[in-house]
């Protein structure tokens, strides 16, 4: 079982193309996330597109979107989200204009914590989106499950087991990384449990990103958790 | 090159051994970089790289590097380049700490622009070493060939786009980049102005599965055979022999 735990799609056309490459690469589910300007600005417009996606294809997930600042509508747009079919909620800080150390994005994080679903925060751009202040983030909210998006590549790399070691409620992503470089250090530091597989597709391609986890030296039991079993159990979903 | 000192932890390796390392993955040529003397005395690490590619100076193409408020670094550049023979030179201003427009750095990077040497620069990352901060060194001297390491990494690919766009005299090394953002490149940036590189040696040979995974995610890209032969050949041919960008 492959679960592709993060791609961008960002348009209908860019859906098909998807759906080509996670057959040719034998990935039995991808979880969606919106584009920039849905991040950004029109959340609810991103959600009901994914939503659709994920009625039309068994095969995808899809992350709600819901910017921090919006007080009021925030908690209501993620539970419509999760009810139509979302398995977690995504930020993009650097892209959505806050600090994970600004206070007042809590609430709504407070409204996701009852729900217990996972929360993906892309990382690596300073001076907004750094590992160590997604630790600390973390820390506040031990009950909910963190994914570390693309473990703080490029240059923020160094600052991921760190991370990892200050909050262990944050899974790292595996994407843009290698077998026995990047890869096997994070393996060493918390183990195949803390590893999730996302490609960052398009971004990169899902062909590289499942090599790059098929051709850790580690055994398949692990590759096994990395490539599908960890997300699946904080993510809930049936297979 | 890696480390003599263990820096970062990268083993060192004999030039011999890498030189087998790019037959396997059907390499030519390689500039190689230095790595301690970003950190350490220039004068002793830029010997040591250059006796490291002496084993195939057709194969192996050094490139040094200098502390900018050394008043002495002036006779650094030229020994380098009048003894040694070394080809261009590696700067990575987030690391060695300086601006790339600073005072100490202007009147060397004129220097290296009277000599024709290429000026290879990290970039990708502030505060230091943003592709537009480099532009600014590009846009003071004209003449000088200047090449982002990086194309702007992950979150400054528009200013890597824009940097060479505006400026004829900077040129983008695709490296360690993601294949949507090398192709982001190919389509907005003259061909004339791009190369390929793959940050070898920054690990043990036997960890070496990185660079070969990296020169296919490069052959798994959507161009043309011209364009591929441009940027692999041409284009680093150029910048090693001292030709126009």
């Amino acid at each position: 079982m492959i679960i592709d735990s993060h791609v961008t799609i960002q348009s209908d056309e860019a859906l098909k193309e998807l759906l080509d490459s996670m057959e040719a690469n034998q990935i039995d589910l991808s979880v969606i996330a919106p584009g920039k300007r849905e991040f950004a600005f029109d959340n609810t417009l991103g959600n009901q597109r994914l939503a659709r996606y994920c009625k039309q294809h068994q095969n995808l997930r899809y992350w709600a979107v819901v910017t921090p600042w919006s007080f009021q509508s925030g908690p209501a747009e993620i539970n419509k989200a999760l009810s139509e079919g979302a398995v977690g909620v995504i930020f993009d800080s650097a892209v959505q204009g806050f600090s994970l150390l600004d206070s007042e994005i809590r609430a709504v994080l407070e409204s996701i914590a009852t729900t217990g679903v996972p929360l993906y925060f892309q990382t690596g751009t300073p001076v907004l989106a750094l590992p160590l202040q997604l630790a600390f983030l973390a820390e506040k909210y031990p009950e909910l499950n963190f994914i570390m998006g693309r473990s703080g590549r490029p240059d923020f790399r160094t600052d991921a087991i760190p991370a990892l070691n200050l909050a262990k409620n944050i899974f790292a992503d595996t994407s843009h990384d290698y077998p026995d470089t990047g890869l096997l250090g994070l393996h060493s530091a918390v183990g195949s449990s803390r590893m999730i597989f996302t490609s960052d597709y398009p971004f990169e391609t899902q062909k590289f990103g499942v090599s790059a986890i098929k051709g850790m030296p580690i055994g398949e039991s692990g590759k096994a958790e990395i490539l599908g079993l960890n997300v699946k159990e904080i993510m809930k979903v049936n297979l | 090159m890696p480390s003599r000192n263990g820096i970062w932890g990268i083993p060192f390796f004999e030039s011999q051994k890498y030189l087998e390392f790019m037959d396997k993955i059907n390499v030519d040529r390689s500039v190689i970089l230095p790595l301690d003397g970003l950190f350490l005395d220039p004068t002793v690490t830029n010997t040591e790289l250059h006796n490291w590619c002496s084993r195939d100076t057709s194969r192996l193409i050094p490139f040094f590097t200098f502390e900018p408020r050394d008043k002495k670094a002036k006779d650094e550049i030229r020994r380098c380049y009048e003894e040694l023979g070394m080809k261009g030179v590696k700067i990575h201003t987030w690391l060695q700490g300086f601006r790339p427009t600073e005072d100490c750095f202007i009147p060397l990077a004129e220097y290296l622009a009277q000599l024709g040497l290429p000026i290879l620069f990290h970039d990708g990352t502030p505060p230091y070493s943003t592709p537009l901060q480099i532009a600014e060194l590009a846009r003071m001297i004209p003449e000088l060939r200047i090449i982002l390491g990086h194309g702007g990494l992950y979150d400054f690919a528009q200013e890597a786009i824009i940097a060479a766009n505006k400026y004829p005299n900077i040129s983008i090394s695709m490296t360690s980049l993601p294949t949507h953002h090398m192709m982001a490149l190919i389509e907005n940036v003259r061909t004339e102005q791009l190369m390929f590189g793959s940050d070898g040696g920054l690990n043990s040979l036997e960890k070496h599965s990185y660079v070969k995974l990296r020169w296919e995610m490069f052959d798994s890209l959507d161009i043309s055979e011209s364009v591929r032969n441009q940027i692999l050949s041409v284009n680093p041919q150029k910048l090693i022999d001292g030709g126009s960008v």
